[in-house]
């Protein structure tokens, strides 16, 4: 790779991790639109840029799933695991 | 091996088990991997290496990082990753599961067959983060890949949840 492709290599990874940190919500509003600013001269980056900050909040998806619910799951996750590690001691 | 060590791991089981059982529940979503399975090896193998745990980090980053390699090898032996996206959507349905409308229901349903069919390095990813509260650089010792790389990660993941989610015709504006 020669240093200008790197360069643009380079250049175009730290555009895709402001745009992370634009969707995480870590930029201020300045910094926010010097990025728009900045992307007008990449129109595929300002598409995705536009995508990805219309995506839905992905940690709904598993909202209020997966709780352990009662200790008796545990307990035996704990028994199991507990006879594994003395079989293996001795 | 130090008995000391030994006695705090255990006392940290019950706090590290209900965060990791979810954590991992969410990255084997639609796979036919058990996590109840992968933890009883995370810990056990844990517990007998307790040497080798430097403690410059948390138990559970290093625990993630045992289980994730597990996980890894285990969609290796069972040739996994193709069969992903054959899982019904149906599959991901969980009874503990609170919708207010069935346009929101179906919407968190595709999203998350979205996310599971994401290659396994952008999905560990987005789940680490969004589903695990991880941070960037708690990622990056996990997975033993520079901040940037995770953040470019991301990126790419974020760009082909929107263009699946597009496909499947989920409502993004």
């Amino acid at each position: 790779m020669n240093r200008e492709n790197r360069r643009s290599t380079m250049k175009r990874e730290d555009i895709e991790a402001k745009i992370v940190d634009a969707a995480d919500g870590r930029l201020s509003e300045k910094e926010r639109l010097e990025l728009e600013e900045q992307l007008r001269a990449y129109p595929g980056l300002l598409q995705s840029y536009y995508d990805i900050m219309n995506l839905p909040d992905l940690s709904s998806a598993y909202r209020g799933c997966w709780q352990i619910e009662t200790t008796s799951e545990f307990m035996e996750f704990l028994r199991i695991l507990k006879r594994r590690i003395l079989k293996r001691e001795q | 091996m130090d008995k000391n060590r030994k006695e705090d791991f255990k006392r940290c089981i019950p706090e590290l088990y209900p965060r990791l059982h979810r954590a991992m529940t969410a990255y084997l979503a639609g796979s036919s991997v058990e996590a109840d399975d992968i933890l009883q090896e995370t810990f056990l193998k844990a517990y007998h290496h307790l040497g080798s745990f430097e403690g410059k980090s948390g138990y559970y980053t290093w625990l993630y990082s045992i289980a994730r390699n597990l996980c890894i090898d285990e969609f290796r032996k069972r040739k996994h990753e193709k069969a992903r996206s054959s899982v019904p959507v149906e599959e991901y349905v969980l009874s503990s599961d609170e919708f207010t409308t069935d346009g929101e229901r179906d919407d968190v349903l595709l999203l998350r067959k979205a996310i599971a069919q994401l290659p396994e390095l952008l999905r560990s990813v987005v789940i680490m983060f969004t589903i695990d509260g991880m941070t960037y650089p708690e990622i990056a010792e996990v997975t033993g890949i520079n901040e940037q790389t995770i953040k470019n990660r991301m990126f790419r993941a974020r760009n082909e949840l929107a263009v699946m989610l597009k496909k499947m015709g989920v409502d993004q504006s």
